[in-house]
């Protein structure tokens, strides 16, 4: 199992705190989805290989969009989302957006600390701002995921 | 003359029977065509589209959380109502079609929604095709302008989420068919080193 890593972090305007942007308009084709366009922009396509558990028979091809994220954790996010994905419905497929984000949220917010956010979906366009090395934007099959974390006031 | 006057008189009698007896079986035949088919003509009403909704739901929450969590979900593409809208001074130039709007969850201020509200509702009357990112920045960087940041906007049409917002700083409405996720985010002091 190996990735390509993102590039490295852009030194955004505010210090600690960049912002990006990110769309996907309806564009279900494996293609390219619509690169980021902002301060970390980091398209990067890095296509996940390789069984890590035995179970599926079909492995889902994760491909990275958007990174500014280290690995570990990227490799974390990949395999929750993977995982939750799995054990969805299959016939008919049917796609819980809802449950998928509160996973992954519960899963970062609980090893990384408070806040992560997620979305999940077909079809959004989104402009957040970030924390500096917590953004990340891939797609698991069809399925495009945003997760990206925000500084909690101490 | 004798038996000649009581043949008529028994003729006569006879005569004023067979009259009784037709005025007695005339009657019923009138009451039948009385009772004439009325024909009522029911006049279908056409069900007024005079439905409007905007709502915009402020929960009283308790103090003790800095934090809340919140999820917006919206499953299936072209979901939702088709009901009509008005904004506060909302534009109609060319757009004649009905855009409506509604606020599905709001933990906001008034003020704010009506301008996050109104903000998206030009937006998406000046587009003539939905883009997504270009009304998620609009509107973060109208907020982030006027109300501080860290705000964070989602637009599409089919997606789910769960954030953690703060107080006072989440809103999910709908405009037509898009749905728009606008909530905020405690920032921390840039002064921290790295």
């Amino acid at each position: 199992m190996r990735e390509q890593q993102g590039s490295g972090d852009v030194a955004g305007r505010r210090g600690g705190v960049i912002r990006s942007l990110l769309g996907v308009e309806r564009r279900l084709a494996e293609g390219d989805a619509e690169g980021a366009v902002g301060v970390s922009s980091g398209k990067q396509p890095a296509t996940e290989g390789g069984g890590g558990g035995g179970g599926e028979e079909r492995k889902a091809v994760v491909r990275v969009v958007a990174a500014d994220m280290p690995p570990a954790l990227q490799r974390r996010a990949f395999r929750c989302a993977r995982d939750e994905l799995a054990a969805m419905p299959h016939f008919p497929r049917r796609l819980e957006p809802k449950r998928l984000a509160l996973a992954l949220k519960k899963e970062f917010d609980a090893a990384y600390g408070p806040a992560w956010h997620c979305i999940v979906g077909t079809s959004f366009g989104s402009y957040v701002t970030h924390a500096r090395g917590g953004f990340l934007y891939f797609s698991v099959d069809k399925v495009y995921i945003l997760l990206f974390r925000t500084a909690v006031e101490p | 003359m004798d038996p000649a006057s009581e043949e008529l008189e028994r003729r006569s009698r006879y005569l004023s029977s067979l009259i009784r007896r037709t005025k007695l079986s005339a009657v019923p035949a009138p009451s039948q065509p009385e009772p004439e088919p009325g024909v009522t003509q029911p006049t279908p009403e056409p069900e007024p589209e005079s439905a409007v909704e905007k709502r915009g739901e402020a929960k009283a929450e308790p103090v003790v959380d800095e934090e809340e969590k919140r999820e917006a979900k919206q499953a299936g593409d072209g979901k939702g109502k088709e009901i009509k809208g008005k904004d506060d001074g909302g534009p109609k130039e060319d757009n004649r079609r009905k855009v409506s709007v509604r606020v599905r969850a709001a933990d906001m201020p008034l003020p704010l929604q009506r301008r996050a509200v109104r903000l998206a509702y030009e937006a998406i009357a000046a587009m003539p095709r939905l883009d997504s990112k270009r009304l998620a920045l609009a509107l973060k960087k109208e907020f982030d302008t006027a109300y501080g940041p860290a705000w964070h906007c989602i637009v599409g049409t089919s997606f789910g989420s769960y954030v953690t917002h703060s107080l006072g700083g989440f809103l999910y409405f709908s405009v037509d068919k898009a749905y728009i996720l606008l909530f905020r985010t405690a920032v921390e002091p840039l002064v921290r080193p790295r």
